[in-house]
């Protein structure tokens, strides 16, 4: 679901972060395939966009996004994302499976690049599931 | 000039001269189709060129399973010896930034 619209901003400080009511977060559910990655970084610009985040933040929450999901294709479990975009930041959640680009280098390759442009990561696998959490302001 | 559509979002076009090929790649180079790039250099290479040009300047994201084929790529060109070399031209905006981030432009020989 996509939709448009900010919670009332006026009484808070400059620079802080607005949590979106839960009806303006966006789900996305993906098959875990890489041919899928390009509508998740849809999806991130967008709520970075929503979040008034620059060009530059924005490029990096689609890296950010693209290369976390990457690492839960080649599973079998759907992967789920959410986009909360408040004011000046973005909160994304992932859950999916391990995909088998999660071991060796390039998946150090790829973490290692998602915590240079974000400014923070969990990612954690737990058995047969993994997920993200990744903030970008 | 050969053009290849290689993914809907990413495509390659080939000059060759001898053993020098220039490829332009155009679009996003991500997982999905970062395998199609892999296939391109690699066919040159197997076909005689020892000398690759690669133009990213038309493309607009590279994710760490680009950077990957590329360091193969990188790899086998050096094993063909001194004579024969990578060279990266046109990297701008978000591509170059990956570049950066992981040191890979002090590896590779990039060119404006």
């Amino acid at each position: 679901m996509m939709t448009a619209g900010r919670p009332d901003e006026s009484s808070l400080p400059p620079g802080a972060p607005v949590e979106q009511p839960d009806g303006h977060a966006v789900e996305l559910r993906l098959p875990p395939d890489p041919e899928y990655l390009r509508l998740a970084r849809y999806a991130a610009a967008d709520a970075a966009t929503r979040a008034g985040l620059g060009i530059d933040a924005t490029d990096d929450l689609r890296l950010a996004v693209s290369e976390s999901c990457g690492l839960l294709t080649g599973s079998d479990v759907p992967i789920v994302l959410r986009f909360d975009a408040g004011t000046g930041q973005v909160v994304v959640h992932g859950d999916g499976a391990p995909g088998p680009g999660l071991e060796g280098e390039n998946g150090e390759l790829a973490r290692s690049l998602v915590e240079a442009v974000v400014d923070e990561l969990d990612f954690e696998v737990d058995g047969d599931r993994a997920s993200f959490r990744i903030v970008k302001s | 000039m050969s053009q290849h559509e290689v993914s809907p979002t990413f495509r390659c076009t080939v000059e060759r001269d001898g053993d020098v090929a220039t490829v332009m790649a155009a679009g996003e180079i991500d997982l999905a189709s970062s395998p199609d790039l892999r296939t391109e250099l690699q066919a040159l290479l197997d076909d005689g060129v020892r000398r690759l040009v690669l133009d990213l300047s038309g493309v607009s994201f590279i994710d760490s399973s680009g950077l990957g084929v590329l360091v193969g790529v990188l790899k086998r060109v050096e094993e063909l010896g001194d004579d024969a070399g990578l060279e990266l031209r046109g990297l701008t905006g978000p591509a170059r930034k990956v570049f950066e981030i992981t040191g890979l432009h002090e590896i590779f020989v990039v060119t404006d």
